[in-house]
């Protein structure tokens, strides 16, 4: 074949830019040390790459999600257990001044005590989660219990997403800690505090029947809440579950995305010292290449 | 009768003919690196011989013509792949700009943004009576409208400028015409007369249809007198031997500023709108780009954006917000454009939403500050298949479609490969055929100046032997 000059510059010129472009993509690989820079790198995977990415982002959320909901549940839980104590106080007090052998005197100064419980329950009822009420409710920026030991919250259950499509309720209807239902009313029970005041009313009018009486409400009431503090155990168990079910797949599609983007930088720098290596061969050999002409050894 | 002096005259002929191929040698030397040049040669070609004195006697030579190497099916072949080639790289060096539109490094994309919306949702899920939260809530909204504008912007400015480039495209067609057409009268005025030939002026007839190929498809033929006549799209004549139409620009109908390429003739006279035959070259490329896939990604932005708001904006109007909104429900988060061309342009948050993040609404019932129904319903939607006929959910729809975008830029970038490898296969035949070597001009230039000593020896002969003849007198 007749190999003319452009050809012979036009030969060259190619060689050494195919070299120089590929050296030139493996350098791009080799310092974002990722395989997919490009929509163009790999279509497929870098649409698989935007879909599990969203989902790694949606996991972390959740994850903290859960952290937030174990966080209240603590919470709860501990206000719970702290109301719990008082009501076993104020129980063991009715066991022992609905005994004869106390006076009115010493019942007088028990009343004080039960005085004091309501108080400090009132307190606990209103006891915040950062800055929510963890038993109003829904009306989570007023105070749920009022002075006079009316429940003021409402029956707003809080759901958060521990999952794709799974939300979980973190708070118990805290109304059925401080209220009977109707149909316990009509049986004649009481509120929690209206079970105090009445304890309290017994004391220090030295009744002992009303004593009694508070007695029995007490017990109602301290079956409620360790049954309350039994579903927060429940919902504290699945959310752990959640929590671990999370990590793993967060980690797995981590694990994927990394597959699918990251270069193998072994590879990577391997085949890089090959196109280097390529280049430089090519610039040598074009330098040989457009030396020699007839023209040089004419005289 | 021929005497010394016919002798003398043949020497002078040599002496010229041997000059002439120096001439030639130094013309293909000079022209080696010049684009579509052709090496020539000099037909040297006896001369009639004599009859003298019953012998017929050779003349000495001459150049009859300067003929160039030359191969014309080669060409028309390299014009035919040239039209693929202008097309297939001009598709692939457009989409490659909207690659980065979508690339993946980008940490602004739609779905990022989409998916740090959600996640903003989640947070306020958990304290929905947090001011910081609704404010993240209300910024993180911000941010998805914004990414759906800037993919709009950068697409419309993309097809903006395509359309000047159609322009520009327009006008270098008309130019390349309008020179062939030049050429074409040119070269009809040197050839006048047998066995002539404008070498140079043909071989850069040739190298304007090459160009004007890259751009538009045509075919061609070269008349009497080596008069070209180009026939384009639809069998448009674009140049008949000394003229030409011209390519025009019409505004696109329902268009503000896009342009539909029309051929008008030499008369001005309109003679049809070629948008939709053009079938090759840049020019139908840069439609092609223009108006079906940006207009398509367009679309998609559009249908996204849309769908997004329209979906979350039908949640939030069921809730309750905080403070003065913690009675009244009805309000957007979003507000957005119902024509749906203007959705990815227009779409931002509602004016309620930017004045107070108490608009925000989390709640399903009145003055429950705590409440965050409503988030929950809106969170849902991330997961929910609600785009392609309820196949697809936000992200899915969006990765897919930039994900057809990608594989449309590998694709075009195989097909720049392939032509380009089929071009410069050709380009090296016709360089094998066409193309200046130095060594064989150099081996030429020898021979010419070889012959040129000789035939200068002829002419020291013949003044030696008239010498000798006029010494007999003395």
């Amino acid at each position: 074949m007749r190999i003319s000059e452009r050809h012979r510059y036009n030969l060259s010129a190619n060689r050494v830019e195919t070299a120089r472009s590929d050296n030139a993509a493996l350098l791009e690989e080799l310092s974002t040390q990722k395989k997919l820079n490009k929509l163009s790198d790999n279509p497929v995977d870098v649409a698989q790459v935007l879909r599990e990415r969203s989902r790694v982002e949606r996991k972390n959320q959740f994850e903290k999600n859960i952290q937030y909901a174990q966080g209240y549940l603590e919470r709860t839980e501990s206000v719970v257990t702290g109301i719990y104590d008082f009501l076993l106080r104020a129980k063991e007090l009715s066991v022992a001044m609905a005994n004869d052998t106390y006076g009115p005197q010493a019942r007088r100064s028990a009343g004080r005590e039960v005085k004091e419980i309501i108080e400090a329950i009132t307190s606990l009822a209103n006891k915040t989660f950062g800055n929510r009420y963890i038993f109003g409710g829904f009306r989570t920026q007023t105070p749920p219990m009022s002075g006079d030991g009316k429940f003021l919250g409402d029956d707003g259950t809080l759901f958060l997403q521990v999952d794709d499509n799974q939300f979980k309720q973190i708070n118990l209807n805290a109304r059925s800690i401080f209220e009977v239902n109707e149909e316990e009313r009509q049986e004649g029970h009481f509120d929690l505090v209206a079970a105090l005041d009445i304890l309290y009313q017994g004391l220090v009018t030295d009744d002992v029947p009303m004593i009694q009486r508070a007695m029995d409400e007490l017990d109602n009431h301290m079956d409620r809440i360790s049954n309350y503090q039994s579903k927060i155990g429940a919902i504290f168990n699945s959310l752990k579950n959640s929590f671990q079910n999370n990590e793993v797949t967060r980690e797995l599609t981590t694990k994927s995305i990394s597959e699918l983007e990251d270069a193998d930088v072994f590879k990577s720098s391997s085949d890089f010292k090959r196109t280097e290596s390529v280049l430089q061969s090519t610039l040598l050999a074009s330098s040989k290449l457009l030396q020699p002409s007839l023209l040089n050894f004419l005289q | 009768m021929a005497g010394l002096f016919h002798t003398l005259g043949m020497g002078a002929d040599s002496l010229f003919a041997s000059r002439q191929g120096v001439d030639t040698a130094g013309h293909n030397i000079a022209n080696a690196q010049v684009e579509g040049f052709s090496r020539q040669r000099v037909d040297l070609t006896q001369r009639e011989p004599n009859d003298i004195r019953n012998v017929i006697i050779g003349n000495g030579a001459f150049v009859k013509t300067i003929t160039r190497a030359h191969d014309r099916y080669l060409e028309k072949h390299i014009v035919s792949v040239h039209q693929e080639f202008g097309e297939s790289e001009t598709l692939a060096e457009e989409l490659k700009a909207l690659e980065d539109i979508y690339s993946p490094e980008l940490n602004a994309t739609v779905a990022n943004e989409l998916s740090n919306f959600f996640n903003a949702l989640r947070s306020l899920s958990n304290f929905p009576e947090e001011l910081s939260v609704r404010a993240a809530v209300r910024e993180n909204g911000y941010n998805l409208a914004l990414a759906f504008q800037r993919v709009d912007q950068k697409l419309r400015e993309s097809q903006y400028d395509i359309n000047q480039k159609i322009q520009g495209e327009i006008e270098e067609v008309n130019t390349l015409l309008n020179n062939i057409a030049e050429l074409n009268v040119n070269i009809l005025n040197l050839e006048a007369g047998p066995d002539r030939t404008a070498n140079d002026l043909r071989d850069q007839q040739e190298r304007l249809v090459r160009k004007l190929s890259e751009k538009i498809d045509l075919h061609y033929y070269t008349s009497d007198r080596g008069m070209m006549v180009i026939r384009g799209p639809g069998d448009i004549l674009l140049v008949d031997r000394g003229h030409h139409s011209t390519l025009g620009a019409k505004i696109k109908p329902g268009s503000a500023d896009f342009i539909d390429v029309v051929a008008v003739d030499s008369q001005d006279r309109l003679l049809r709108d070629m948008t939709d035959i053009i079938k090759s070259g840049r020019l139908r490329a840069l439609i092609d780009v223009r108006d079906d896939k940006i207009a398509n990604l367009l679309d998609h932005n559009n249908t996204l954006a849309l769908s997004v708001a329209d979906n979350v904006n039908a949640i939030h109007r069921q809730g309750f917000g905080l403070n003065q909104f913690k009675h009244t429900i009805g309000r957007n988060f979003f507000q957005i454009s119902r024509d749906k061309d203007q959705a990815g342009q227009s779409i931002d948050l509602s004016s309620h939403i930017t004045e107070s993040t108490d608009a925000i609404s989390a709640a399903a019932s009145p003055d429950a500050p705590g409440d965050n129904v409503v988030l929950n319903n809106i969170i849902r939607l991330e997961t929910e298949k609600l785009m392609a006929d309820k196949n697809a959910t936000f992200n899915d729809y969006y990765s897919n479609y930039v994900g057809v975008l990608g594989l449309d830029v590998v694709r075009s970038a195989h097909l720049e490969e392939a032509d380009k490898l089929l071009l410069d296969d050709l380009m090296t035949r016709r360089e094998s055929i066409a193309g200046v070597s130095m060594d064989e001009e150099a081996m030429s230039l020898l021979k010419w100046q070889s012959n040129f000593t000789a035939s200068s020896r002829v002419i020291t002969t013949v003044d030696e032997m008239l010498e000798t003849v006029l010494g007999l007198k003395r």
